[in-house]
């Protein structure tokens, strides 16, 4: 039997099922595999004790033949997400050592499902960032390296993440995505990562950034994994007014490989003019592999495409700028004393907040200011309309849309930390999908000249995870990406 | 549509995706504008920090002026992307009691409630 920590969900599942391991043993491969790892940072907090505690209880659950759909399997957790009585920060400082009361419904969700925590995972700061250095307990390393072995990003904002599924320190995490943060890091890491429709998670206990964007979803080692993790994350919740009350499919059975007839629609936007010469041949590799499956290709136009990322900068932002305005100093997390009130606000937010959030905020505050909120905000909610239609008029044609996820393969830790606008180019292929509330997956496809990994996207209709998650399964089974990072970071 | 012919190929390198240099010339924000900002956004900004910031502000807003050149006349600005009823439901209290929980994590307090300085003399 191979190792513990080499397995994904769906075998490791099977193997508890079977009783060729407990739930324990599992779980304690895994704890002694975080901890070996320091030096990736992926973890901001390991649970070690919650995690067997956890374990046991689900090994008695299988004794008793009560096995639920994520038994004794053992997760990572973004730090995000609100968990009872584990500290949360959204990795910034002005959440100080909050420890929530509450369980967010999605992790609650995983939990009642008999899942076990392994502890919490880094992320940007509130997730603003693409490459995971924003973060109050430094940057994440990306286990995969090229030949000069410089340390590379492992994609933000889910990088502990990404980062930790690549290098199996946990056997899938959970992770959000405003604007690509789920799917840009899983391309970076040779990793599965699947942005839900909006609406399909709830929101509920998810720190929040943009509220009309975040969606929570999971990054795995296969798409079967995220198919069995969207069907425990995914409910209808009546504490967030967004989440649609829709029965979640059993979105695993969804996965019969036929995809035969069904129309692929390859946008000619997305033709990047500097393109990685490997990136387009991987794409058109993508668009080979699903044609060989049956599937009909179709060209179509998604014409404000470019138009995503300007009107995104704004109404993320604006959101943010909201929905941050919480952290005073009063109810929770850091208070720096003034001379009166107004003073102590502006002294905790200015210690408490990280450079790209502080730019976010008045970027948002300014957007929505008097005077400028018709030309910069609602010009962008109109923009937003225009693109949404782009979709849905593509989709009169096809059944989802084949990308890239990203312009380019983990770029070097510090490389693009100097320059905002630089870094947001990341979320070129993803944003749009955020914008239009659509779901999306990255899927591993294969590998660039330097030997790190590269990702395939797919965007599907409204509600549209089954065919997603279909044709997802047939491109990984054509990609045949087994290639794993060689671990260079354990502790002996 | 003039903003744009089908076909049209997506630009990602900086010059052709038209982004504008992050120290660049070009302000639209200047200091007392990040000033202000600063101030409605309740972040404690110094005086020394405010060029930088006005200068990055202007980039990112230089930045996302292209939408200007798209005409959204009679476009419904979209505020949610997935089309739902706002569910209602019996106007009762269903949560709470709990005022331990709700202040476990205060900076200060002062019995059952929050604390903060003084704000009416």
């Amino acid at each position: 039997m191979s190792k513990l920590t080499d397995l994904n969900l769906a075998e490791a599942r099977d193997g508890l099922r079977d009783k060729q391991f407990s739930a324990r043993e599992l779980t304690q491969a895994h704890i002694d595999r975080v901890a070996a790892a320091e030096k990736l940072n992926a973890y901001v907090l390991q649970t070690p004790e919650k995690a067997l505690e956890m374990a046991d209880a689900s090994d008695a659950k299988i004794a008793q033949g009560e096995a639920r759909p994520l038994e004794g399997i053992p997760l990572g957790i973004k730090d995000l997400f609100c968990t009872k009585g584990v500290r949360t920060t959204a990795c910034s400082h002005i959440l100080a050592e909050f420890t929530p009361p509450y369980e967010s419904t999605v992790t609650g969700n995983l939990w009642a499902d008999g899942a076990v925590m392994l502890g919490k995972l880094n992320n940007d700061e509130f997730a603003m960032g693409s490459s995971n250095e924003t973060s109050r307990f430094g940057a994440v390393i990306n286990p995969w390296r090229g030949a000069d072995q410089k340390h590379l990003v492992p994609g933000g904002s889910s990088g502990g993440s990404s980062s930790a599924v690549a290098a199996r320190l946990g056997i899938a995490a959970t992770a959000t995505d405003t604007g690509g943060s789920i799917r840009q890091p899983a391309a970076f890491t040779g990793t599965v990562g699947l942005k839900p429709t909006y609406g399909r998670c709830s929101r509920w206990g998810v720190v929040a950034f943009a509220s009309s964007l975040d969606q929570a979803g999971p990054i795995t080692q296969t798409v079967r994994d995220a198919a069995i993790m969207l069907s425990s994350m995914a409910s209808y919740d009546a504490k967030d007014s967004t989440s649609v009350n829709l029965t979640v499919p059993d979105y695993e059975a969804a996965l019969t490989g036929d995809i035969k007839g069904l129309r692929v629609g390859i946008p000619a936007e997305y033709r990047v003019d500097n393109m990685p010469s490997e990136i387009e041949a991987l794409w058109q590799q993508g668009i080979d592999w699903l044609t060989e499956a049956g599937a009909e290709i179709v060209d179509i136009s998604l014409p404000h495409t470019k138009y995503a990322l300007p009107a995104y900068y704004i109404i993320a932002p604006a959101e943010a700028s909201s929905n941050l305005a919480r952290y005073d100093g009063v109810r929770y997390g850091m208070r720096v004393a003034g001379k009166d009130i107004d003073d102590m606000y502006a002294s905790t937010r200015a210690a408490g907040f990280g450079d790209e959030v502080i730019r976010r905020i008045m970027i948002g505050t300014y957007a929505l200011s008097a005077g400028y909120y018709d030309a910069y905000y609602v010009k962008a909610l109109q923009v937003r309309r225009l693109i949404a239609e782009d979709f849905t008029k593509a989709y009169e044609k096809c059944d989802v849309v084949l990308t890239p996820t990203t312009p380019s393969s983990a770029f070097a830790i510090g490389e693009k930390s100097d320059d905002p606008l630089e870094m947001y180019l990341n979320d070129v292929f993803t944003v749009t999908g955020n914008l239009a509330g659509l779901p999306g997956i990255s899927v591993p496809a294969g590998v660039d000249a330097k030997g790190l990994p590269l990702g395939l996207q797919l965007i599907g209709k409204t509600f549209g995870e089954e065919d997603l998650l279909r044709v997802a399964g047939v491109l990984e089974t054509a990609a045949q990406f087994t290639a794993r990072a060689d671990d260079w970071w354990s502790a002996e | 549509m003039a903003c744009c012919t089908t076909g049209a190929a997506l630009l990602v390198s900086r010059e052709t995706f038209r982004i504008p240099p992050i120290k660049g010339p070009k302000m639209s924000v200047d200091e007392k504008m990040a000033r202000r900002i600063a101030t409605l956004a309740r972040i404690g900004v110094s005086d020394a920090q405010l060029p930088a910031l006005a200068k990055e502000l202007s980039a990112i807003l230089g930045f996302v002026e292209q939408l200007s050149e798209l005409d959204t006349t009679g476009v419904k600005p979209l505020t949610s992307a997935v089309e739902t009823t706002m569910m209602g439901r019996e106007d009762v209290i269903n949560d709470g009691g709990y005022p331990a929980d709700v202040l476990a994590n205060a900076p200060e307090r002062d019995d059952d409630y929050f604390a903060v300085p003084k704000v009416v003399e």
